[in-house]
């Protein structure tokens, strides 16, 4: 108990330093100083091209999506309010980018959902008692990258975060603009479309 | 109901239930095969969606992110710069100040301080024919500023700032006669005992008192003998006493070298 409790407070401790870390560099940046921001930029990059890329699915959508969030946040430093992370910050960017690279390209995604699709019924169908194990893990994957991608993004966004990217209900409120409590319910809704799309694919009924 | 319980198992499964329930639903799906299968289902749902995680490395940089900023010549945007408006604003300030500040000292009523009734008394003005005399009191009290219609009221003494009164002396007379400052008319018409028929030709019934500065202190004036030579009518300043630096009353000009009314 003692420990556990020690650990927390550890964990509060870095995450304060960080985040006086990030203001201190949001400061510099601010003031013109563009190192601070690539430092800031070296720091999260991964984080939000792991986010974008699973929005995606492409990682030179991907690979866009964060550039250009980080020209949006260097141009509008002045507006990021210090009292938030940088992190959530950027990842609301990341998510209103992916958002809406998503509805502009619905129809786009959807060829592209078609032409996966018929690539994974040839390989399902080819390989049906294929004795490799790891075959039918990558059946289930792929499928249920399929129902991940056939998502809505709202749906999508609170899997991608939550259960890919492990973050916290907090940050996932804060990201999304909402209560905890409305992020925890968001998830459980996005979980549940989520299994309704995948369960077919896997030949659960 | 059942969608009630369905998101129970989906918490469990997922790891974001209590002890307390943790164990009941386990028991549950231990004893229900419908629902055991259907938590491994989900289990495995949450297995499959963390080997998601695993991404292509991107091919991000600094330079590509350079480019796209410094490169436009992208600058972060400043916050909006009140720098401009503070001088004009100040300035603004300041003028109203000083226009409220003019207009204030124009309007405003004389604040007297003083610590003593000073009992003055028209008999003997040489100015008057046929003079009853009279005593006219007026109550000074210390440290109270008197509004206009407070003022008024005492009767037959009111005060007044030499730059209100219209149609007599201005400023520079009585800067040149020794007599700027603050004013304390003595009405010597009715109430005063002194008649129509006393006030001297031209109409003026009024006496001008100067009372000196903000901190005139009047002590030490005794009422004047009615019977004395003593002039009625004197013009003092406070001023301290030599020895023992009391506060005291100067004598600045009487009835006798001060032209009343001319």
């Amino acid at each position: 108990m003692v420990e556990s409790r020690t650990v927390r407070l550890d964990l509060s401790i870095t995450g304060r330093m960080e985040l006086d870390g990030d203001l201190t560099l949001v400061k510099r940046a601010r003031d013109g100083d563009y190192g601070a921001f690539q430092v800031l930029f070296e720091r999260y990059r991964t984080l939000a091209y792991r986010f974008a890329y699973q929005m995606t699915n492409s990682r030179d959508d991907a690979e866009d999506i964060v550039q250009e969030a980080f020209v949006r946040a260097y141009q509008n430093l002045h507006r990021y309010r210090d009292e938030a992370k940088f992190t959530t910050w950027v990842l609301r960017i990341v998510t209103n980018l992916c958002t809406d690279r998503a509805r502009s390209s619905q129809r786009r995604t959807v060829l592209e959902q078609q032409e996966a699709a018929g690539a994974l019924d040839w390989m399902t169908q080819g390989t049906p008692d294929d004795p490799v194990g790891n075959l039918e893990e990558e059946r289930r994957r792929s499928a249920l990258k399929r129902a991940l991608n056939a998502l809505p993004p709202h749906h999508r966004m609170m899997i991608v975060l939550r259960d890919i990217e492990e973050r916290e209900y907090p940050d996932i409120a804060a990201v999304v603009g909402c209560t905890v409590g409305g992020a925890k319910l968001r998830v459980l809704r996005a979980r549940r479309a989520l299994k309704d799309r995948v369960a077919p694919l896997l030949g659960d009924v | 109901m059942k969608r009630n319980s369905d998101d129970h198992l989906f918490n469990l499964a997922f790891g974001e239930t209590s002890e307390a329930e943790r164990a009941e639903l386990e028991a549950k799906a231990a004893t229900d095969p419908a629902v055991a299968a259907k938590l491994r289902e989900l289990r495995n749902l949450k297995a499959d969606l963390r080997s998601l995680a695993d991404v292509p490395p991107d091919q991000l940089s600094n330079d590509r992110l350079r480019d796209a900023i410094l490169g436009q010549g992208l600058k972060p945007k400043q916050a909006f710069d009140w720098s401009w408006v503070w001088m004009p604003a100040l300035s603004c300030v300041l003028v109203a100040g000083l226009m409220m500040g003019i207009r204030h000292r124009q309007s405003v009523e004389p604040s007297l301080v003083g610590s003593a009734v000073v009992s003055l008394q028209t008999s003997g003005v040489p100015l008057f024919s046929g003079d009853k005399g009279g005593d006219l009191a007026a109550n000074f009290k210390p440290s109270e500023s008197k509004k206009r219609s407070e003022v008024q009221r005492i009767d037959p003494v009111s005060f007044r700032h030499p730059v209100s009164r219209k149609g007599g002396h201005g400023r520079s007379w009585r800067r040149r006669h020794g007599l700027s400052g603050l004013y304390a008319d003595v009405n010597l018409g009715a109430g005063s005992g002194i008649d129509e028929n006393d006030v001297a030709p031209g109409g003026l019934n009024t006496v001008s008192l100067p009372v000196g500065a903000a901190d005139a202190r009047i002590s030490g004036l005794k009422p004047v003998d009615n019977t004395s030579a003593t002039p009625a009518v004197v013009v003092i300043e406070p001023d301290k006493d030599k020895d023992s630096g009391t506060q005291q009353a100067r004598e600045v000009a009487n009835s006798k070298n001060v032209v009343i009314g001319g």
